[in-house]
C-alpha cells in the first residue's frame, strides 16, 4: 500500500476521536452509560458493515480462534473503553478538560508506552526511547492545552475525582488491547471480519447491560438530543474501523500521535468559529495553548520516528551533555514554579491566601523534563530533523506556560473556598516564579538540539549509522 | 526480554519514581501563607482596629483563617452624632443658644464635622442656620459587616450572597433560614444551586443539604426523581403530600433519606444524613422541611 492511502487511517482516526471526545464530554453523564455505549458501538458496527464490501463473506473468513479474539477485542475496545467514560463520568464531574486530558494525553500515553514496550521486546531501544519521549511530550502538550482553555481552568486532575479519572485512563489499556487483540485475529484473515466480529460481540453486550438497567429511561434521554447522539455514534464508529488499521499499518505510537492531537484540532475549532461565528467571549488563553500545541506536534514527531528510527553511533559526550537538561528538569519539579494567591470571600470573612506550587505541580516543569528526554533520544538518532525542529519551536514557546499551574484546587485546602475561584466572590492568580534549574533545563536542551544538527549535518549519513528499521 | 531491555526498563520506572516523588514531597508539605485579623473601620473613614497579619500554616488548616472587616460608628464619632443630632433639633425648635453649645461642642471634638462650623457662624451672624436634615437619627446601631465571624461556615446572620445568571431564580428554594438549621453559602452551578445546612444539637440529622437543579421541562424533572434518585434511594419509598405537592420520599436503606419534588421542570431534593443510621426516621422531619422550603 502506498503510503498516502496508509496515511488516510491515521487522519480519519485523528478527526473521528477529537469529534468523539468532544461529543462525549456533552453526554456522558446526561444519558445513562448503558444506553450511550449501545448508541456508540450500534454506530461502530453499522460503520464498519458500510466499510466492508461484502460483509458475509468477511464474517465467514475468520477461524474459530480468531472469531474469539475478535469479539474479546471488541469487547474491550468498542464497548469497554467508551463505557468506562460513560459510566465514570457525572454531569460536570470531572470537568470536561479533565476528561479531554485523560482520554486524549492519558490514552495517547498509554499507546505510546505499548509502542515502548512492543519496540523492547523486538530489541529497538531508539524505537522505545522516541515512544517514551513522544507519551511524556502528548501528557505535558495536552495538559498544557486545556489548562490554558479558560482562566481560572477547571484543569485539576487527581484532585477531586481522582477513582473516576484513573479509571477513565483504563479506557486507554481497553482500546490499545482490544485494538492489538483485532490486529491479531486478522493475521489469518482480513481486518473487516475481526471489526465485524468485535463490533458485533460489543454491541451485543451493550444491548444485555442497557437491558439489565431498564431500556425505557435511557430511550426517552438518548430522545432528548437525537443529533449529538447520532454524531457521536458516527465519529465512534470512524474510531472503531479507523484504529486498528492504524496499529496495523503504522504500529501503537502512530496510534498515539492521532490521539494525541484532540486538544489542538478542538482549540482550532473554537478559533475557527470565534472568527467567524456569532460566539461569545474567547475563552482561550492563545499563547498557552499555542505552546502546548507545539509540544504536541514534537510529541506527534518524535512519536512518527519510533516506528523507523535508525540508530546511530555518534560521540558520546554528547549524550553525556544532553543528559544535563533531564538532571535539571527533575531538579526543577521539586522547586517553586508558580506563585498562586486567592481571594475568596465567604460569609465568614475573606479569605486571602497565597502558596508556592511545585515545578511538577506546573505545567512549564513536566515541558521541560518531556523536552530533556526527546533532545537525549534525538542524541541517538541519525536523522531526528523534524522531531528536534518541532521541540526547538515548543522550547521557544515554553516560556509562555511559566504560569500554568498542573491544577488549580489544591487536595488539602477547604473545598468551600476553591469553589468560589472564578465567580464573582473569589480568584486566583497565578505567578511565574524564577526556577533556575527548570529554565536551565529548556535553554541546555535547546542548545544541545542545535549542537545535535550542526553534528548530524557534518557526519557523513553511510558512516555515522547502523540501520535499524522496523515496525512495531 | 533481554538484559539490556530489562535495565532500560528499570531505568524508565526509576525515572517515574523520581517524579512521582518529586511532585509528592511540594505537596504534602504544602505550607500556605494566610492573611487573619481583623480591620474596624469607622464610617467616617478611621481605621479602629487592624489586626490583619499574615501567618504561614498548613494547607489543609488554611480555611480556617479569615480577614473580618467591619464598619460602624466609632464611640467619639457617636458623640459627634448625638450633639449634632441635638443642635438640629434645637435650630428646628428655635432654641439657638442649645444649639450654638452644642455645636460649639462638635467643634471643639472635630472642627471639619458635617456643616458645624457653618451653623455656628450663620448664629453668630443673627441668621437662623439651615437645618442639616442628612442625619435625622444618630446611627448609634449602624454596622456595616463584610464577614461577621471568623468561624468558617458562616452563619444565617451574615450578609446573604445571592447567586446571579441562570440560576438566580432557584434560590428561593435554598432558603436563609430553615428551622433547626444554620445556613453555609450557597453554591451555584451553570443549571444547579447546593445550599448545605448545619443541624442543631436536636435534630435528627447529621446533615442536610438541599439541591436545586433546573430541567429542560417537567417531564425531564419527573424523569430524574423517577428514574436517578429512585434508582440510588430505593428503600422505603413512599409519596407525600406536602402543601399541595407530590413529594418522593427514599432512603438508601444505610444512612441517607431523600425528599424530591417537581416545580415546573425545577427539581429539588432535600437529602438528610441520619444521626442514628436509619434514615426511613427521617420521613416525618424532611416532610416539616419541605413544608418550610414551600410555604
Amino acid at each position: 500500500m502506498n503510503r498516502p492511502k496508509r496515511a488516510v487511517p491515521l487522519l480519519v482516526l485523528s478527526a473521528a476521536f477529537a469529534l468523539f471526545v468532544q461529543l462525549s464530554v456533552a453526554l456522558a453523564g446526561r444519558v445513562p452509560a448503558a444506553a450511550l455505549t449501545s448508541a456508540l458501538t450500534a454506530g461502530a458496527l453499522i460503520i464498519v458493515v458500510l466499510a466492508t464490501p461484502r460483509p458475509l463473506a468477511a464474517l465467514r473468513g475468520l477461524s474459530r480462534t480468531a472469531v474469539l479474539q475478535s469479539c474479546a477485542g471488541g469487547l474491550m475496545a468498542v464497548a469497554g473503553a467508551p463505557a468506562l467514560i460513560a459510566a465514570l463520568r457525572l454531569t460536570d464531574a470531572p470537568a470536561g478538560s479533565i476528561v479531554v486530558f485523560w482520554v486524549s494525553g492519558g490514552w495517547a500515553a498509554i499507546a505510546a508506552c505499548g509502542a515502548a514496550v512492543l519496540a523492547l521486546r523486538e530489541g529497538r531501544m531508539l524505537g522505545a526511547g522516541w515512544s517514551i519521549a513522544g507519551a511524556l511530550l502528548a501528557l505535558a502538550g495536552v495538559a498544557g492545552v486545556v489548562a490554558d482553555w479558560e482562566r481560572p481552568s477547571s484543569f485539576s486532575p487527581l484532585v477531586r475525582f481522582a477513582p473516576r479519572e484513573l479509571g477513565m485512563l483504563m479506557g486507554g489499556v481497553l482500546l490499545l488491547a482490544g485494538g492489538l487483540l483485532l490486529v491479531r485475529a486478522a493475521r489469518s484473515a482480513s481486518l473487516d471480519g475481526a471489526l465485524l466480529w468485535g463490533a458485533g460481540s460489543a454491541l451485543s453486550a451493550s444491548l444485555v447491560w442497557w437491558a439489565a438497567s431498564g431500556f425505557a429511561r435511557g430511550w426517552s434521554l438518548l430522545g432528548e438530543q437525537p443529533l449529538v447522539v447520532v454524531l457521536a455514534a458516527i465519529a465512534w464508529g470512524f474510531v472503531c474501523t479507523s484504529w486498528p488499521a492504524t496499529l496495523k499499518s503504522w504500529g501503537p505510537a502512530a496510534g498515539a500521535a492521532a490521539l494525541s492531537v484532540t486538544p489542538v484540532l478542538l482549540s482550532a475549532l473554537i478559533l475557527v468559529e470565534q472568527a467567524v461565528g456569532v460566539a461569545g467571549p474567547q475563552p482561550l488563553i492563545v499563547p498557552g495553548v499555542t505552546a502546548g500545541s507545539l509540544l504536541v506536534l514534537a510529541g506527534v514527531c518524535a512519536l512518527a520516528r519510533a516506528a523507523g528510527a535508525a540508530q546511530a553511533v555518534g560521540p558520546r559526550w554528547l549524550r553525556a551533555v544532553a543528559a544535563v537538561p533531564i538532571v535539571l528538569a527533575v531538579a526543577g519539579l521539586a522547586l517553586p514554579a508558580v506563585l498562586a494567591r486567592a481571594d475568596v470571600t465567604l460569609d465568614s470573612g475573606v479569605f486571602t491566601g497565597s502558596w508556592l506550587m511545585s515545578g511538577a505541580e506546573s505545567v512549564a516543569g513536566w515541558a521541560a523534563l518531556a523536552l530533556a528526554v526527546l533532545v537525549l533520544v534525538a542524541t541517538f538518532e541519525t536523522r531526528p530533523a523534524w522531531p528536534i525542529v518541532a521541540a526547538f519551536a515548543a522550547s521557544a514557546a515554553w516560556p509562555w506556560l511559566r504560569d500554568v499551574p498542573a491544577t488549580v484546587w489544591r487536595p488539602s485546602l477547604d473545598p468551600l473556598i476553591q469553589n468560589y475561584y472564578g465567580t464573582e466572590y473569589g480568584s486566583i492568580l497565578f505567578t511565574s516564579q524564577t526556577n533556575v534549574p527548570m529554565i536551565g533545563a529548556v535553554i541546555a536542551g535547546a542548545a544541545v538540539m542545535l549542537v545535535i544538527m550542526a553534528v548530524r549535518r557534518v557526519t557523513p549519513r553511510g558512516d555515522a549509522s547502523k540501520s535499524q528499521h522496523g515496525g512495531s | 526480554m533481554s538484559r539490556r531491555s530489562i535495565l532500560i526498563s528499570v531505568l524508565i520506572v526509576a525515572l517515574v519514581a523520581l517524579v512521582s516523588l518529586a511532585f509528592l514531597l511540594p505537596s504534602c508539605a504544602a505550607k500556605v501563607r494566610v492573611e487573619t485579623g481583623e480591620r474596624i473601620v469607622c464610617t467616617y473613614g478611621e481605621i479602629t482596629t487592624d489586626t490583619i497579619h499574615t501567618i504561614e500554616v498548613p494547607a489543609a488548616d488554611a480555611g480556617k483563617y479569615k480577614v473580618v472587616r467591619e464598619t460602624v460608628i466609632c464611640p467619639r464619632h457617636k458623640l459627634l452624632e448625638s450633639l449634632y443630632a441635638e443642635a438640629q433639633a434645637a435650630i428646628v425648635s428655635g432654641d439657638m443658644t442649645t444649639a450654638r453649645a452644642k455645636l460649639a461642642e462638635v467643634v471643639k471634638l472635630e472642627p471639619q464635622f458635617r456643616n458645624a462650623q457653618q451653623q455656628i457662624d450663620a448664629i453668630d451672624a443673627g441668621k437662623t442656620p439651615i437645618v442639616d436634615t442628612g442625619l435625622l437619627k444618630p446611627s448609634s446601631t449602624m454596622t456595616i459587616t463584610s464577614g461577621t465571624t471568623s468561624n468558617p461556615g458562616g452563619s444565617a446572620s451574615a450578609p446573604e450572597k445571592q447567586p446571579v445568571g441562570p440560576v438566580a431564580s432557584l434560590s428561593s428554594w435554598v432558603p436563609a433560614v430553615l428551622p433547626g438549621y444554620t445556613a453555609a453559602p450557597i453554591v451555584a452551578d451553570v443549571f444547579t444551586l447546593t445550599r448545605q445546612y448545619k443541624p442543631a444539637a436536636g435534630m435528627p440529622t447529621d446533615a442536610l443539604v438541599v439541591v436545586v437543579e433546573q430541567y429542560k421541562d417537567a417531564t425531564a424533572a419527573k424523569n430524574a426523581i423517577k428514574y436517578d434518585l429512585g434508582a440510588s434511594y430505593s428503600t422505603g419509598t413512599q409519596t407525600l403530600s406536602v402543601n399541595g405537592r407530590s413529594v418522593y420520599f427514599g432512603t438508601d436503606g444505610r444512612r441517607f433519606a431523600i425528599a424530591a419534588w417537581n416545580e415546573n421542570g425545577v427539581l429539588i431534593v432535600v437529602e438528610g444524613s441520619s444521626k442514628t443510621g436509619k434514615p426511613a426516621e427521617l420521613k416525618s422531619h424532611l416532610s416539616s422541611l419541605v413544608s418550610a422550603i414551600t410555604k
